[in-house]
Parts: C-alpha cells; structure tokens; sequence
C-alpha cells in the first residue's frame, strides 16, 4: 500500500463529511505523512522504507477513518454556516448597487473629509445645481446667492452645536455685498456655511430639522432661509445661508424650533474694512 | 518538521463565516444605509431623516396589487406627536427592504384635523392594466370629530368626483389622538388624482371643519 492508497481507504470510511471537508481531510494526511517522511529521509531511511514506517506509524486507515467519523458530527453548524455564506454572498448585490441607488452622495473620502475639515469639498457638482431652482440645468435661479468666493471680509469658524443626535458646524461667515437677482438691488449681507451629520460616522442627519433653518440679522429685521445646499445626501448636509445686515452689525442668529428641537445660535460676523 | 495547521471544526468554520456575514451586514446596514433585511428598518431610516423622535407604528398592511410590480410591498402609518408617516416599503434584490414612497404629514400647528394624500401606481410593465392605489392618512385631534367625508379629484382634467367616507369606528387610537387610512383603487395611471376638500362632521351631522385638499 502506498500514500495515495492509505489516504484512499481513509476517505472510504468517511460517511458524514462534506466535500470540503473531504478535501481538507486528504491535505491534513498528506501533509502529516510528508512531514513523517521528511524527518525520516533527513535520518538516512531511504525513499520506500520512510514510506512503510510511515504508513506504520499512521494506523489502520479503516480505524482512522472510524474515529475522523467520529468527530464529524453536527450538521446544524455544516447548514448554519453555509447560510452564511450565502448571505454574505447576496449582500455583495446591494453593496455594489449602493452607487447606483444613492448616486448623489459624495464618496467616502469627501464624507470624511467634510466632516473631519469641512470646505464643501467634492460638491462641485452640487453648487451648479444648487443655483437651479429644481436641479435642472435650464431652470432659472432662485434668488439666492451661491457660493461666494468674491466676500469682503471671511472669518473662518469652528461653532459646534448638538441637535438631537446629529451635530451641526459652523465653519465660515463671509460678509460684503450682493445683488438681489430680480430687482438688482445692491445690498450688504453675511452669509454662513456650515456642515450637519450624525454623531455616528455614516448615519443618517435629520434632514427635516437641519436642512432648514432661519438666518436672522442682528435686529430681527431680515430673516432668509439657511439650509441643505444639495438636498441629496442623507449623511451630510451642506448648509448655506445668506441675509441682509446692516453697517456695524456684530453678528446674526441662526435658529430652528421644530419638533422640539429648539435652539437660536448666535454668529459672529468679521469686520469689514471701511 | 511538524505542521502548525489543524483541521478547522466545523463549529469554528461556521463561526467564522457567521462573523464575515454579520460584518457584512453591518458595513451594508450602517455605511451603505440599503440591503436591509426587514421592513422597519425602512422606517426606522426615515425616523432618523427627519428627525422627530421616534415614530410608532399605528397600521401596517400588506399591498398585494403594488405587489405585482414591486414584489412585496409592505405599507406603514406611524407617527408621533410631531408627525405622521404614510410610508411604502418593498423587497428589492438589490437593495433588500427599500422605501417605495414616503409622505410626511406636519400635525404640530393645532389644527384639529391633518389629512395627506399618496399613492402608488402598478399594474403591468407594458401598459396594461395599471392603476393607482390611493391612500388618504391622517391624524384627528378633536374628540367631536365622528366622520370625515373626502371629495377626490381624478381623471385627465379632473373631471371625475369620488366620494369616501371614514367614521371613527375604522380610526386608529394611539397617543390620544386618532388615525385614519383610507384606501381606493382608480384604474389607469393618467390624469388627475388629488384631494380636494376634506370635510369633518360631528355625531349629529354638524360640519365641524373643513380642509381644501391636504394639510
């Protein structure tokens, strides 16, 4: 009898094993018979003689085939198991269809990004739409001011606010002056950025009490809306706001009273240069 | 030479491929937000969208003719103080549980009555068959309100009034206020279909309220 036949009639007796487990089976005594006969040949026994003890030494292979039965016992772990597998398979499917069904999310590295150093990076995209009025290329712009780079005077921020379980995150405040799109009207205004997320990384941020705000002047006097830019990631909005000041004004108020979540933050605003 | 390897059990084998599931899982629930593995988890991802606390569930049903098309569809009506949620859910292949529609209705400004409209079109891929399911939900806070009559708006130039009526035995108590849903089926999946008034009468007929089209 050589390996190969040894190893044969130990499989034989295996009633209860699964093909991978066969398999597993053969490789475990073919390589502890290898190894036998390493160290043998490595004491001077030749090629055949180290084959015959080792096949000595490993058994009756009908017994060693009846005590590996033995062991093999359990089918519930064999079923279970491979239920897991086959999920973890199926979950491949909406794993890969995720950029498909949440196409305007931002990629990770901009989600983590924006969280960790909020700019509105990788909303490139976003901004152009977020001057349509319905996303659409060709629908004219409402009047609010997008981005604005052209500012008089910029004060970077970091205010940190707990909302429920979402944080919002004031990072900037630009002041200078603007033009109302329909009458054209030159105006000084302050406009606030700011980031919203989940305290969880990747969790859902309440959209409905973050999206949008109210952006108040010093004295009351002018209110706009301050909200989710792009309105199409859940996990993380990109809040813009812009309102009327007035010459001298220190700072404005953002605020939100719904749902029971209320709060009024109050924002410094950068001097202007005379 | 001796081997270090042994023989994985098979406990541990299926140990391990459990964990690589569940990790999976977990990465698909929680980062992805999709391949969810029950409806209410649906309904819990609106909750955290919009932020109101907690929504309970008043109603689920089950909604064989969205079925035809989407496979399983599994309607809810939660809501809470703040709000009240008709929301959609069916069973994707490739998304698992996923939101078909979702309608919010506002129910914190003291009205005494909040009603929203919704529906869901389905029917055959070529054409045939269609139709819409509509849903009428809402939340009544007055305790004299007993019945509430619906005048629907449908057809290619709104040509065609259907009447619905909802008495308070059909409502739905929870939190001290009362729930309704109403269900109708129109055929076909053109032309107008909206609410145009709600009117709102008490047990002796009196009309307590009326709402032009939603709240």
């Amino acid at each position: 009898m050589d390996r190969r036949q040894y190893t044969e009639q130990v499989l034989s007796s295996l009633r209860r094993v699964t093909y991978d487990e066969r398999e597993s089976i053969r490789q475990e005594l073919d390589g502890h018979m290898e190894d036998h006969m390493e160290a043998l040949r490595e004491l001077g026994f030749d090629e055949q003689l180290a084959e015959e003890r080792t096949l000595a030494a490993m058994g009756d292979p009908a017994e060693v085939g009846r005590e590996l039965n033995r062991q093999y016992t359990g089918w519930g772990w064999v079923i279970s198991g491979r239920i897991a597998k086959l999920a973890a398979v199926l979950l491949v499917v909406p794993l890969l269809c995720s950029p498909i069904l949440h196409d305007r999310w931002m990629g990770p590295a901009d989600y983590i990004k924006n969280r960790l150093d909020p700019d509105f990076s990788g909303t490139t995209r976003f901004l152009e739409y977020a001057a349509r009025s319905d996303f659409s290329p060709d629908a004219p712009a409402p009047d609010m001011t997008p981005l604005w780079d052209g500012a008089e005077s910029v004060l970077p921020l970091d205010i940190r606010l707990q909302v429920g379980n979402d944080e919002l995150r004031v990072f900037r405040v630009s002041v200078g002056e603007t033009e109302d799109w329909d009458t054209g009207r030159i105006f000084l205004a302050a406009e606030v950025l700011a980031v919203a997320y989940d305290q969880i990384p990747f969790g859902l941020v309440s959209s409905w009490v973050l999206g949008e705000m109210t952006l108040a002047s010093q004295d009351g006097g002018h209110t706009a809306w301050c909200g989710d830019l792009a309105g199409q990631d859940g996990r993380l909005l990109r809040i813009q706001g812009t309102v009327e000041i007035q010459p001298g004004d220190t700072y404005v108020t953002l605020s939100q009273d719904r749902f029971g979540q209320k709060f009024s933050l109050r924002i410094p605003l950068p001097e202007v240069a005379p | 030479m001796s081997r270090k390897t042994k023989l994985p059990t098979r406990r541990r084998t299926a140990r391990g491929r459990i964990l690589a599931a569940l990790v999976m899982l977990l990465f698909t629930n929680q980062i992805l937000h999709t391949g969810y593995l029950l409806p209410r988890q649906v309904l819990r991802e609106t909750e955290e969208a919009l932020g109101a606390g907690h929504l309970r569930v008043i109603d689920s049903r089950w909604e064989p003719a969205v079925a035809e098309t989407h496979g399983s569809c599994l309607v809810y009506l939660a809501g809470n103080e703040y709000v009240t949620v008709l929301e959609g859910t069916y069973l994707s292949f490739a998304a698992g549980w996923t939101s078909q529609s979702t309608r919010t209705l506002l129910c914190d400004t003291g009205e005494s009555l909040y009603v929203e409209e919704d529906f869901f079109t389905c029917g055959g891929a070529d054409g045939e068959n269609r139709k819409r399911i509509y849903y009428l939900f809402g939340r009544v806070d007055d305790p004299d309100i007993q019945r509430l009559e619906f005048e629907i708006r449908s057809g290619e130039d709104g040509e065609n009034t259907t009447c619905l009526t909802s008495t308070r035995s059909a409502w739905m108590a929870n939190g001290g206020s009362a729930y309704f849903l109403v269900r109708q089926e129109f055929e076909g999946d053109r032309g107008r279909l909206d609410l145009r008034r709600t009117a709102a009468y008490d047990e002796a007929g009196r009309i307590v309220t009326a709402v032009a089209g939603g709240t």
